[in-house]
């Protein structure tokens, strides 16, 4: 299994390319713990506590280089908050394929922050939107 | 109805210039108003001109020598008259 370094990472925000305006991606999903320890644990064969997974909390944290101009971030993101947004991720922008999965999702677009730096920065926005569903892991080409 | 790609970004798929249907948007999972808002399709063909079929020519010039109507009612001058 070849280990890889993310160059080229693609990333489609309500069916837009902004991949070239990102510079992080992270695609979250945890489970909920809920613990099931009765006092029955005398039947297991060690004495421990027992848990299952309850609901999935999904969500995607997203750097942005900010760019103002027609048809570019701020113009894609900004009229999308407050609203649920398609977001697809994947590894390489290549043929979606089993060592390219694409992940797709539906995405609250919970905040934004149209300006954010300090003198001689770059203007960036960093986002965590959660994810309003499931993630769903596509490998057909 | 037909859209035409004006972003500089691909949209659904779709590079400058490229023709989008309503099904190849809402297949990708865009929404139409969204990507009019913000400037990455238009409609196609929104803005040229509609050429007109030009009427066809009605004369209206008026025949002085025949009357366009004749009225048979005598009487009623005859009574003006009196």
């Amino acid at each position: 299994m070849a280990r890889i370094v993310l160059t080229n990472v693609k990333v489609l925000i309500g069916a837009v390319d902004l991949s070239d305006h990102i510079s992080s991606v992270s695609l979250s999903t945890t489970y909920d713990v809920l613990e099931t320890t009765a006092f029955a644990a005398g039947n297991v064969p060690e004495a421990a506590k027992s848990r299952i997974a309850g609901l999935a909390d999904n969500s995607v944290t997203f750097e942005f280089h900010q760019d103002y101009a027609t048809s570019e971030v701020e113009a894609t993101v900004y009229p999308l908050l407050g609203t649920v947004a398609s977001v697809t991720v994947s590894p390489t922008s290549g043929t979606v394929a089993a060592d390219n999965p694409e992940y797709q999702f539906n995405a609250l677009i919970s905040e934004w922050t149209p300006l954010n730096g300090a003198v001689g920065e770059l203007a960036t926005a960093s986002v965590t939107w959660p994810i309003s569903g499931g993630i769903v892991k596509d490998v057909t080409p | 109805m037909q859209y035409v790609v004006t972003s500089n970004k691909k949209v659904c798929g779709k590079v400058k210039d490229d023709k989008l249907t309503v099904d190849d948007i809402l297949g990708a999972g865009a929404n139409v108003e969204h990507l009019l808002a913000s400037g990455h399709i238009t409609i196609a063909n929104a803005g040229t001109a509609v050429k007109a079929t030009p009427a066809p020519k009605q004369d209206f010039s008026f025949n002085e020598e025949e009357p366009a109507f004749q009225s048979d009612n005598s009487e009623g001058e005859k009574e003006w008259q009196e």
